[in-house]
């Protein structure tokens, strides 16, 4: 079949040539009758009949005529676009923002739902442990060491089980060390992945048998470029790590950065070293201490299901056992990369809401197209009827205004797929300034092009085939002789239907947008506890520079009096975390006199912060009842706390705080409530009066900790030079990190609003953008069709005022019969929206008022051209017209 | 284009059968397409015409169903002409053919047989 297909020229010229010969032959025995030659030529030609329609037929036989038409009809289409350009570059411009927004969305699905972990083998069988214990209610990827053990070590449906803790540490040649992101990890970690060594090799089971006893490290392929240059003498060598001598093992394979999408350590370190790299603190003992994940292998033919109740099985015998720890655990699997259920659960749903989105604007988009396609078929209303007239089959017809149609819509999936490329590659290159190794990769693979590809297809057809059939449906002797067809005069074509579907879907696009976008701007300015405006802070991680305790009180009363001393400068605090900062935690509250609940997950917990003298004033907290902490609250003076009005309310059952003791672990001597203050947000936005509890730093010592400075500068984060000096002349080598105002470092917080309230912004003013074109075409194009009839209206007295009228008043029925639509659809999106939304009504008035009027101003500057065009029209040049 | 009247004199060609003419008339050698044409007509005294529209296509049909084979060759009158020529296949669907058709004969002229 090919080699025929290459043969089609000569095959055509073999069948003139035989048809040639017929009529010669033909001919020749008229002349050979009599018949004079000029003559037998014609009559032979005549008795044959119709060549081009025999040649046609012939070639029906050959079968392989549907490649040739199909060229054909894409060159009929290219000829068509082109003496359309107007048409063509906005119906490619509508698809391709259309398809571009959708592809887009969709390669944030498959980067990070589809696409199985990269560097890892067989990762469909790995996932990440969840534990969830009852109060909190949610289940987070953490498990102590202790229960990590005895699940990896009581199962029988795991091929492994490996743990794992994100440590950060300064690393680096003596003399120039730098803060990075490292994970300690158990023995059998790279095995159980199946990584492979890019150079040297990696931990091994015997690099994690003695507590402290194996200084090594192994370095990803990113860690060694940035921290070393990849350096190739590396392996081998030594390296300070916190402070200690540790040799480098080797590199792992390049691509492999870990289990987890988002966080992306620097180096891997062994589990024997954890007490070592976190400052002397073994969690590995405490079955209470909940800081490692753990990632596990699945055995073949086991699924997720299975393992999980064969875990809980393990679970409930260890609720049992401990109950003081345990009691209530409750296990989950997930599979890994998003921080196990903690980001996967909401991430799924927002995706979900953003893919519907981006969906509803491919809609608007196509919708567009297929009006354009609309106006474009009553434009070649006389061509078609000429064509059928000719004997054209429509089915032909059909088939050419798809190919046609195909594209265009090639086109603009190809504009959408650059348009996501270049959207994702600006993605990759934004760092959010928060203090862990966040990375957001979202590669544009090959599924994502298989993506655009597809819908942009399917888009051509579904929304091509609807305005194909009407252009073919051309009564033809009115269109034959250029007649408007004024005579069936309809109020509701299917143009209009569209336009009013196309402004219904974008004002339910705008209000979403609208409501999220003010839901954020309500969460920036609600009351979180403290006052952002004004606070700089910097952060300091004293164990990594290898400072005891002594040392490191000493260093942090130094930093604070200078600091304090600093021009500019209103009042410092050291604060451990500042709140709705990363690395916010919790821990239990035992009341004094209160009965010890038997099982874990029964204990109330609390946020808990350590903090300087001046903290709430610093912070602008408002004290209600008692004093604030100051010089009395030394190292081993009297235990006293400061809790919220929160805790007060939740954990006392309302009683006065005040004089009031409690403990955060049975075994320790209770604390004393000596002040109360404002309930605020400790961990994110939508939490609502959380219990909150802080200590004094100079009893509880603690080693990393937040500078916060109350400055009289704008802005704040221009004291930060000066604090750094301070901190250099009284250590050089200390690394400083989180740097900045506290504006800023609480970006992440907001993340989720922000990135919601942007794209669905952008997603709003698409939306707009469209469907003011879509009003705009269908009105210039309702205006052209009349103008015969405007005219006739002008020549027999209307003014231009009725004109204006007539038009308006067309234009009006449709853009709003679509808002009354839109709004009655917004109504029931926002019901959907509700859960993501901070301190707005999904009925919020305001909202419909604001959208409305957008709408409706779009709708009449998208009407106003055409129209002011209709009062110009000269009613003799539109009558002599035709 | 006028259509043409069909002469008083020529018979209608069966449904079907023109393939099986075709195939019958190369029996005798290759020929071209006019000259199976004319072969046709001379063989039927005039009675069958067979028109160019049906003749050319059916050459085609039966060339790519392979019972027919082309060769460009120079004619009689040292023209270039495309010469057909039945393949064995060709030939073993001839003989189907005409027992086939034997049978047809035979049965419809049973049925109209004066009673």
């Amino acid at each position: 079949m090919r080699w025929d297909f290459w043969r089609r020229k000569g095959r055509n010229t073999d069948l003139d040539d035989e048809i040639a010969h017929d009529l010669a032959l033909e001919a020749e025995e008229r002349i050979r009758s009599g018949v004079a030659p000029q003559e037998a030529e014609q009559a032979s030609r005549r008795d044959f009949g119709n060549v081009g329609l025999l040649k046609e037929g012939i070639r029906e036989t050959w079968g392989w005529t549907s490649i040739e038409r199909f060229g054909r009809d894409l060159q009929y289409g290219w000829r068509s676009l082109r003496k359309s350009p107007l048409f063509a570059t906005m119906a490619v411009l509508s698809l391709a923002l259309g398809i571009g927004a959708n592809a887009t969305i969709f390669s944030v699905i498959n980067a990070i739902f589809l696409r199985p972990l990269p560097g890892v083998e067989r990762p469909s069988e790995l996932f990440s442990l969840n534990g969830k214990m009852g109060s909190r209610g949610s289940a987070v990827p953490l498990v102590s060491y202790p229960d990590y053990r005895d699940f990896r070590d009581r199962n029988s449906v795991l091929t492994g089980l490996a743990g794992m803790g994100f440590v950060p540490a300064s690393v680096g040649p003596k003399g120039n060390c730098q803060r990075m992101w490292g994970v300690t990890v158990t023995g059998n970690y790279f095995q159980l992945l199946g990584i492979k060594p890019l150079a040297g090799r990696l931990l091994q089971p015997e690099d994690d048998r003695v507590r402290g006893g194996h200084p090594v490290m192994v370095l990803t392929y990113t860690g060694w470029q940035k921290r070393f240059g990849g350096d190739p003498n590396i392996i081998g060598a030594k390296v300070q790590v916190n402070g200690r001598e540790f040799t480098v093992l080797g590199i792992t394979a390049k691509g492999f950065f870990g289990t987890e999408l988002l966080m992306t350590p620097d180096v891997y370190f062994s589990m024997a070293m954890q007490k070592e790299l976190q400052a002397g603190e073994d969690l590995q003992e405490r079955r209470s201490a909940r800081n490692f994940f753990a990632v596990g292998r699945l055995k073949p033919g086991i699924s997720m299901a299975q393992a999980e109740s064969a875990l809980n099985g393990i679970g409930q015998n260890l609720a049992k056992e401990y109950p003081q720890e345990d009691g209530g655990i409750e296990i989950k699997l997930t599979p890994p990369g998003l921080v196990g259920a903690y980001l996967r659960n909401p991430l799924i749903g927002f995706v979900a809401v953003m893919f519907g989105v981006s969906c509803l604007v491919l809609l608007v988009a196509c919708v567009n197209l297929a009006s354009m396609l609309l106006a474009r078929a009553g434009d070649k209303r006389k061509e078609t009827a000429i064509r059928l007239a000719l004997g054209a089959g429509r089915g032909v017809l059909i088939r050419q205004l798809l190919t046609e149609n195909l594209m265009v819509a090639l086109a603009g999936g190809a504009g959408g797929a650059l348009l996501t490329i270049w959207i994702t590659s600006a993605l990759a290159a934004w760092h959010p300034p928060v203090d862990v190794p966040l990375t957001v990769s979202v590669p544009v693979d090959m599924r994502v092009f298989l993506f655009a590809l597809v819908v942009s297809a399917v888009t051509a057809l579904l929304f091509g085939l609807l305005p194909a059939l009407q252009a073919t449906k051309t009564d033809l002797v009115p269109a034959l002789k250029n007649e408007a067809g004024i005579g069936r005069f309809r109020y509701w074509h299917l143009r209009d239907y569209m336009v009013a579907a196309q402004v219904s879907m974008s004002v339910l696009l705008l209000f979403c947008a609208v409501l999220v976008v003010k839901s954020l701007q309500r969460s920036l300015s609600a009351p979180i506890g403290f006052e952002t405006p004004g606070l700089a802070t910097v952060s300091f991680d004293l164990n990594m520079q290898g400072y005891d305790e002594p040392r490191g009180r000493e260093f942090e009363r130094r930093v604070l009096d200078k600091v304090r001393q600093l021009p500019g400068v209103e009042s410092a605090t050291l604060v451990d975390n500042i709140p709705l900062s990363s690395g916010v935690t919790w821990n239990a509250v035992y009341i004094e006199g209160k009965p010890v609940p038997k099982r874990a997950s029964d204990v109330p917990n609390a946020y808990a912060f350590t903090a300087s003298p001046d903290y709430f004033h610093t912070m602008r907290t408002r004290l209600i009842s008692g004093r604030e902490f100051d010089a009395r609250d030394k190292q081993g003076a009297q235990r006293v706390a400061i809790v919220n009005s929160a805790f007060g309310a939740r954990l006392l059952d309302g009683a006065n705080p005040l004089g009031r003791r409690f403990s955060t672990n049975t075994t320790k001597e209770p604390m004393e409530i000596v002040g109360v203050v404002e309930t605020g947000k400790y961990y994110n936005l939508n939490e609502q009066n959380q219990a909150a509890f802080w200590t004094p730093l100079d009893t509880w010592y603690k080693s990393k900790a937040a500078l916060v400075a109350r400055t009289r500068v704008i802005p704040p984060e221009s004291v930060v030079p000066s604090i750094r000096r301070v901190v250099r002349e009284i250590d050089p080598s200390i690394a400083l990190f989180a740097t900045g105002s506290v504006e800023d470092q609480l970006t992440f917080t907001f993340f989720a609003a922000r990135t919601a309230a942007i794209t669905l912004g952008a997603f709003g003013i698409l939306a707009l953008v469209l469907s003011a074109t879509g009003i705009y075409g269908v009105m210039a194009y309702a205006v052209s069709r009349r103008t015969r009839e405007i005219g006739i209206r002008m020549a027999i007295g209307a003014t231009q005022a009725h004109v204006l009228a007539s038009v308006a008043r067309s234009a009006g029925i449709l853009i709003g019969t679509g808002l009354v639509l839109g709004l009655g659809l917004a109504l029931g999106a926002g019901r959907l929206l509700e859960r993501i939304l901070y301190g707005v009504t999904p009925t919020d008035p305001v909202t419909f008022a604001i959208v409305f009027a957008i709408m409706l101003g779009v709708g009449a500057a998208a009407t106003f051209i055409p129209a002011r065009r209709a009062t110009r029209i000269d009613p003799m040049q539109a009558l002599r017209q035709e | 284009m006028p259509k043409n009247t069909p002469n008083e004199n020529h018979i209608e060609l069966l449904q079907g059968t023109l393939d099986m003419l075709i195939l019958r008339t190369l029996q005798w050698g290759p020929q071209h397409g006019h000259g199976v044409g004319q072969a046709i007509r001379q063989s039927s005294a005039d009675l069958l015409l067979i028109e160019r529209g049906s003749l050319y296509p059916a050459l085609h049909r039966l060339e790519s169903r392979g019972l027919i084979e082309s060769e460009w060759k120079a004619s009689d009158l040292n023209r270039r002409a495309k010469y057909y020529r039945l393949t064995e296949a060709g030939r073993e669907q001839l003989v189907a053919e005409q027992s086939k058709w034997k049978l047809l004969v035979k049965t419809i002229t049973r049925v109209m047989r004066p009673a």
